[in-house]
């Protein structure tokens, strides 16, 4: 395997894992907010009180 | 560190896992489960706050505040593909004055006192957590549904088997520590109606960014179970399973009469006295970059009727480690529980002993004593959609270690009683 094989691989895991850090939770929202019915307000996602 | 955490979230995992038809007592993972709930109970550290919210009808989000630690604070979401556990308020108040609802079916009568009394009126003290599958649970249950009776087989009555496999069903959770710069997150999702896959893991960022992955591959049937799992952590393999004896139709039939039939149904189970399930299981694992492994096996004997009696003996050859528990229910809302733990080749032992007692739908008390770690206490009490928890450690147990006695020793006043002491409120909205 040559270097930059090597090198796409290190950096396209960085990439994912930097994705997946940062980007599950939103992902979360995203799905159960559109399977949610009725939509709830968004508020209500961010703050326990409202 | 310990954190104390919020509950909401492992009760929508085992809600999802009872809509969709897995029985999460048939794994090796939970052989132990019964005497576990009774003695491995977790007490609060220090001050938390926790709200478990169901945020829509397939969004939910469980966020703590912890004041002692700090570090402890984190924000969670769970999405489901379907509907889970909720607690509006209109709805809640709706549920609980309905005829049928929670309150209506407390018992009116005391629970039975002794074996006689059981034989003469199988069906009295029916607790609420014996109610029929598919009952709501609202505000006065939430003590009962989610904080007790973990080690209680809840019965229902017998459904037709739906050809609906739940294959496609998925439960994503992930759970954020700002302080700690991490983030944890599971997705399960149904191939079938007995195979499951879930994909869990913990990502750390920062200076030193990382990233843990556990793969497991789940299958339950109604005799038999087995999971195989890899993590990351130590490139690790594992394989576990365990295997059910006797005819689990006819024991399911049973149970489910005497808790939910009528009382000639529970008077003729109890005649028959064929009610005994024994399950033995084992688990190996292998870590390819330690170049290491173990293996554990298990054996079970459980009754269900009429009250729950359990007796387990788990051995990890390799460790020389073997542990024998025995749980027992003493009346339809208190249940007691002993292990004792032996290690072969250091000779050590430790005894522990403890009991979960459901004083009333709104309080509940766990205490557990052992010989190593001393005595632990925990009260949970209801107030509305809160759950209070107010948690006690006490120095103690004839084997402490001896550095642990040492600095107990030198501490002065409560210090040298009291190891711990914290308060945790649960707001479920």
């Amino acid at each position: 395997m040559n270097e930059t094989v090597k090198d796409v691989i290190v950096k396209g895991t960085a990439v994912g894992r930097f994705l997946v850090h940062w980007g599950y939770i939103p992902l979360i929202l995203y799905i159960g907010y559109r399977n949610s019915s009725p939509k709830p307000p968004l508020a209500r996602i961010f703050s326990p009180m409202a | 560190m310990v954190f104390t955490t919020s509950e909401y979230f492992p009760f929508l995992l085992r809600q999802f896992h009872g809509e969709t038809g897995w029985d999460e007592r048939n794994s090796y993972a939970t052989f132990c489960r019964a005497p576990n709930a009774i003695l491995g109970f977790v007490v609060p550290h220090g001050l938390s706050v926790s709200t478990g919210r169901s945020v829509g009808s397939h969004l939910s989000s469980q966020m703590v505040f912890s004041m002692v630690p700090s570090t402890a604070s984190s924000i969670g979401y769970l999405a489901a593909s379907r509907p889970l556990f909720a607690l509006p308020g209109s709805d809640d108040a709706a549920r609980a004055r309905r005829p049928g609802g929670v309150a209506a079916q407390l018992p009116r009568t005391g629970p039975p006192q002794t074996q006689s009394d059981i034989l003469s009126n199988p069906r009295a003290g029916l607790p609420a957590a014996q109610l029929p599958a598919g009952q709501a649970p609202d505000s006065q249950s939430l003590v009962q549904d989610i904080r007790a009776g973990l080690w209680r087989c809840r019965w229902g009555p017998a459904e037709a088997r739906s050809p609906h496999t739940f294959a496609g069903e998925y439960l994503m959770v992930a759970q954020m520590y700002p302080a700690l710069a991490s983030v944890t997150g599971s997705y399960t999702v149904r191939r079938s109606a007995t195979s499951e896959v879930g994909i869990s893991g913990v990502s750390v960022a920062g200076p030193r960014p990382d990233v843990q992955v556990v793969v497991q591959h789940a299958t339950n049937h109604r005799r038999w179970s087995s999971e195989a799992t890899f993590g990351t952590s130590g490139r690790l393999f594992g394989l576990r399973g365990q295997y059910n004896f006797g005819d689990i139709d006819v024991l399911d039939a049973a149970a489910r009469a005497y808790h939910c039939g009528s009382q000639g149904d529970a008077r003729r189970v109890l005649s028959e006295k064929t009610h005994g399930r024994l399950s033995v299981g084992g688990e190996v694992y292998y870590g390819v970059q330690e170049s290491s492994g173990g293996m554990s096996a298990g054996v079970r004997y459980r009754h269900d009727v009429p009250l729950l009696s359990e007796l387990a003996c788990v051995a990890n050859p390799l460790m020389g480690h073997v542990s024998l528990m025995w749980t027992q229910q003493l009346r339809e809302r208190v249940c007691a529980a002993a292990r004792y733990d032996f290690n072969a080749f250091s000779l050590s032992s430790e005894l522990a002993v403890g009991a979960e007692w459901q004083l009333d739908a709104n309080n509940l008390v766990k205490a557990r004593w052992s010989s190593a770690d001393g005595l632990r206490c925990l009260l949970d009490t209801r107030l509305s959609n809160m759950v209070l928890s107010v948690g006690v450690e006490l120095h103690g147990g004839a084997g402490a270690a001896a550095p642990a006695a040492e600095a107990a020793a030198a501490r002065s006043g409560m210090g040298r009683l009291v190891r711990s002491f914290g308060l945790h409120f649960q707001w479920f909205l």
